[in-house]
């Protein structure tokens, strides 16, 4: 099933009306929302706490610490309670203040876990969260073995049980990239250790599977080698470990492929900051200038509507990338008139631009993860299969016909297909 | 091992060297002592002493005198039928299950450390101590505690925040030893290390039913999450034999 990320805007979640389920991102919503405002009617609605973002450096990050302080379990002091009186907006500000100096810049530790993963699943059922996920802080060091993440576990599980929380209670595993070097891929080797420390707990239904990624920002197609064998790798491990749920978050498309050795629930966004999870992203002097992009699943590209689209139009290979949603259907239908997508205002290749081709995107993976949910483990492999083999001969194709090196952002689907073949031996 | 009494009941006592917090170690003490389990040896008291300037804990446990199970293992001795393996299994299993839910690992399971008590049911001995203490282990990272040939993959690269799973992979190789008389990794930690997968249960011993001999093998995984968590209830429907 796909999840969508769910960041300030909660239309989305709304709107498109293939979307069934949905994780609200602690660092993008304050925890006034959380707690005044209604859970969209989906039959998923997770909360992900983001403990793993304690380590964020307030002098680098002050805005995305100044939101995150706002939920009690990052347990930044001497903030204000939230008066209605105030208003939201001045009260995240002087927050936001406050965090500049007393953010902590690490996970509560010993006595303090408790309290943390208590306001965190308080939050949860509070909101109506269907699954509740515990916290866990990013695992950065490998030599630590799992054994912090070993006592959140069990600090969640008793408070879960303490609290009587009757939905299925998914463990949080994030760790940064930084610890996959090869030996963290060794049989009862790092990656093994914390899904030791999973499946070995008792009343846990599922695992929350997140890959923090430290260095320069790429695109989500662009997703580090080893991050995405670590998706891999884990998801097949549970699996195999007899996890039922499996939910990966920030591979983006990527997790489509992860299906297909284990994962059951794959989570990304309409935007770079919720698609994957670069924490030089939460850095203040960050801001991004995005156009519009077709999404085309068959080729796994984004093509921007104008520069990209016209070229492909002109060259009669619209057809190749073509992957229509209700939201897309009066552009390709433009393009057959012959007109382009600077005749259509909401598609026309402008700064920030973004409304159609993000409802686009996100209703062509809900659709993708809604007929991976009803297949079994070998079927999703043959889907997968078949869904990289065509989208490499396509993007061949592309490149053949165009003459061209590049077209558009394409993911390396040949590269997706030999890292499968690994995990599946 | 001194034969002892504590408060006139007969005990086995063992004296350990304290090689980690002695306060973390009384903690643990004072877990097992907590801890009511037919087929766990009971804990009857412990002590904190000095002797000749080194720190030690003397230890005081229930004692048994049905002996070990390294007598099953000769082949003058007859070969346990299925459902006296799933009593094993399931005997060792429970004590295991309550050791985990104290987050207890015993990381020592082997046919040497079962005992028979007077009742003819399995206790397993040597409890959880070896994570703290005994003169014989070195708890530093990357050197590991434990028997050759019994420890668990992770065990062996020196892990330390070891689970259940562990002490099932032990038990699936002691389970494996009493059934074909016979070491299924020819007591080479190498072996395991390698991930070799032992000669087919099944196949030294056809009266074992398949279902029983998958149980064993899966304890015996290399992938600690593939190895069961409830251990007592895993032998439980091969109870009744084949």
């Amino acid at each position: 099933m796909f999840l969508l990320n769910v960041g300030g805007k909660w239309t989305l979640a709304t709107e498109v009306e293939e979307v069934k389920g949905a994780v609200f991102l602690a660092e993008k919503n304050g925890n006034v929302r959380f707690t005044r405002k209604a859970s969209p009617e989906l039959s998923r609605v997770l909360i992900d706490p983001q403990l793993y973002l304690a380590g964020l450096d307030r002098t680098k990050c002050g805005k995305a610490c100044g939101r995150l302080a706002t939920h009690p379990w990052f347990q930044v002091p001497d903030l204000p309670e939230f008066d209605s009186g105030v208003g939201v907006r001045d009260w995240q500000k002087e927050v936001e203040r406050i965090a500049g100096a007393k953010w902590p810049g690490r996970p509560p530790d010993g006595a303090a876990i408790e309290p943390a993963c208590r306001s965190a699943v308080e939050c949860q059922l509070g909101f109506g969260c269907t699954h509740v996920i515990l916290p866990a802080p990013l695992i950065r060091d490998r030599e630590e073995e799992g054994t912090t993440l070993a006592a959140w576990l069990d600090a969640g599980l008793a408070v879960a049980a303490e609290l009587e929380v009757g939905q299925p209670l998914l463990a949080t595993v994030a760790l940064s990239d930084a610890t996959l070097n090869e030996d963290a891929f060794r049989p009862a080797g790092f990656l093994d250790s914390l899904v030791d420390h999973v499946t070995a707990r008792e009343g846990l239904a599922g695992v929350y599977i997140v890959i923090a990624q430290a260095g320069v920002g790429v695109h989500p197609f662009q997703l580090p080698e080893p991050v995405r064998r670590a998706y891999l790798h884990l998801s097949k491990a549970f699996r195999d470990g007899g996890v039922e749920m499996i939910v990966v978050n920030f591979a983006d498309v990527f997790g489509f492929a992860c299906a297909a050795v284990g994962a059951t629930d794959v989570a990304s966004g309409p935007s770079q900051s919720t698609r994957r999870l670069n924490l030089n992203a939460f850095r203040d002097e960050q801001f991004g200038i995005a156009v519009p992009q077709y999404y085309s699943h068959r080729v796994i590209g984004e093509f921007k509507t104008e520069t990209d689209l016209n070229r492909l139009v002109g060259a009669k290979l619209l057809r190749r990338v073509a992957d229509g949603t209700p939201y897309s259907e009066d552009l390709l239908e433009a393009f057959r008139e012959g007109r382009t997508a600077a005749d259509l205002p909401p598609w026309a290749e402008s700064q920030n631009n973004l409304g159609a081709a993000q409802r686009h995107l996100v209703s062509r993976l809900a659709t993708e993860g809604a007929k991976f949910r009803k297949l079994t483990l070998a079927k999703r492999e043959i889907l997968v299969r078949d869904w990289l083999e065509d989208a490499e001969a396509g993007v061949l194709y592309l490149r053949k016909r165009l003459n061209a090196p590049v077209i558009g952002t394409t993911a390396p689907a040949a590269s997706w297909l030999e890292q499968l073949d690994a995990v599946l031996g | 091992m001194f034969r002892g009494t504590v408060d006139g009941v007969p005990a086995a006592l063992k004296l350990f060297t304290v090689v980690d917090d002695p306060r973390r170690v009384q903690r643990e003490i004072d877990v097992l002592r907590e801890v009511n389990c037919a087929s766990l040896v009971k804990v009857l008291a412990a002590e904190q002493l000095r002797i000749t300037g080194t720190d030690v804990t003397l230890v005081a446990y229930e004692l048994h005198t049905g002996g070990d199970l390294t007598g099953l293992l000769g082949q003058g001795s007859p070969a346990l039928r299925e459902q006296e393996l799933a009593k094993v299994g399931g005997d060792i299993g429970a004590a295991v299950d309550v050791l985990w839910a104290k987050r207890i690992v015993h990381r020592d399971i082997k046919p040497a450390n079962i005992v028979r008590s007077a009742t003819g049911s399995c206790v397993l001995v040597d409890v959880g101590l070896a994570r703290h203490l005994d003169r014989s282990g070195v708890t530093g990272a990357g050197f590991a505690v434990g028997t050759p040939g019994y420890m668990s993959p992770e065990q062996a690269r020196g892990r330390r925040d070891l689970t259940i799973h562990s002490d099932a992979f032990s038990l699936g190789v002691t389970l494996y030893e009493l059934a074909a008389k016979g070491h299924p990794f020819g007591r080479d930690q190498g072996r395991i290390a390698r991930g070799v997968q032992p000669a087919p249960l099944g196949a030294l011993r056809r009266d074992l039913s398949a279902a029983f001999c998958r149980a064993v093998h899966q304890m015996m995984s290399p992938l600690s999450a593939a190895r069961p968590r409830a251990l007592a209830a895993f032998f439980r429907p091969y109870l009744g034999g084949p």
